[in-house]
């Protein structure tokens, strides 16, 4: 089912704005540990992310090979 | 009609013989470049830059920088790897000057090569599509990834996709390791509030599917 993500992490990295790094990040990761909501999530991303990881690359864009042609090789006349 | 990139490539099989031909500055080794190492790199510069035209700019600079120096390429990674870096580097140079181009400050302190805190290993190889992830649901993600903001974007891109160590990704992006921890967190977090309603259709996640 669709569920947005975990308000609790969100409402966390919200209070911490502006908060030195290694306190953030120690709160958030002691956060993400222990909940399971997260844990669901993360798991959820972390496949998504293998998929994108192992994809190929698409081709280029239309007429970008010949336009980076061009300029690295310009044609000799 | 044959275009005039229509070219027999296989002449540049492997890579020193392209490198070869980079440094005599032929022409069919140029295109062999483009279409041998192309595609993966744009996805990089895109996926960094976060816009498609920021991109094309970004890999137009990378390649010349990288014909340029080619006399200099030591060897000592592959060509592909070089190039990798170069993108890297390229990339946040243009970001950071965008950046300070809004702030109207330029700080520019960008003469040095620029790619030595770079030592990861690119994954070069094509890697099979190993989930039958539709287009759709690809397109969604990166479309989520291009969609963050500049600092948490690259941070994720260079941790996350391509693979840098927390120390590496950090120097590449001048922050500490709390402060590139602490975007990873927030770039997750986003990710997976876009990408919450994303079905994962049974069976498309089988790990290692390779018979
Ligand atoms: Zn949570």
């Amino acid at each position: 089912m669709s569920h947005p993500c975990c308000p609790e992490l969100l409402a966390l990295l919200d209070a911490l704005d502006g908060q030195p790094p290694d306190a953030v990040e120690r709160a958030v990761s002691a956060h993400v540990a222990s909940c399971e909501r997260c844990a669901g999530e993360e798991r959820h991303l972390d496949d998504l992310l293998a998929a994108v990881r192992s994809s190929a690359a698409p081709m280029l864009p239309t007429g970008l090979e010949a336009r980076l042609l061009a300029r690295l090789c310009p044609p000799i006349t | 009609m044959s275009k005039p990139w229509d070219t027999d490539l296989s002449i540049y099989a492997d890579e020193a013989a392209l490198l070869q031909g980079l440094r005599r500055r032929e022409r069919d080794a140029c295109l062999c470049m483009l279409k041998h190492y192309g595609p993966r790199l744009y996805r990089l510069a895109l996926r960094l830059a976060g816009d498609p035209d920021v991109a094309e700019d970004v890999l137009q600079d990378a390649f010349i920088r990288g014909c340029e120096r080619i006399d200099s390429f030591e060897g000592l990674s592959s060509l592909g790897t070089w190039l990798h870096r170069i993108v890297v580097t390229t990339a946040l140079m243009h970001l950071r000057a965008a950046q300070s181009s809004r702030v109207a400050r330029a700080t520019a302190s960008d003469g040095d090569d620029g790619t030595a805190f770079l030592e990861y290993q690119a994954d070069e190889r094509d890697a099979p599509d190993r989930a039958a992830l539709s287009a759709e649901l690809r397109a969604q993600i990166e479309q989520a990834i291009l969609a963050l903001p500049d600092a948490l974007r690259t941070a994720f891109v260079l941790r996350e996709l391509e693979g840098m160590s927390t120390a590496a990704a950090a120097a590449a992006l001048g922050v500490s390791e709390s402060a590139l921890k602490v975007r990873l967190h927030r770039a997750r977090a986003a990710l997976r509030d876009a990408l919450s309603h994303t079905a994962v259709e049974a069976g498309v996640f089988q790990s290692g599917a390779s018979q």
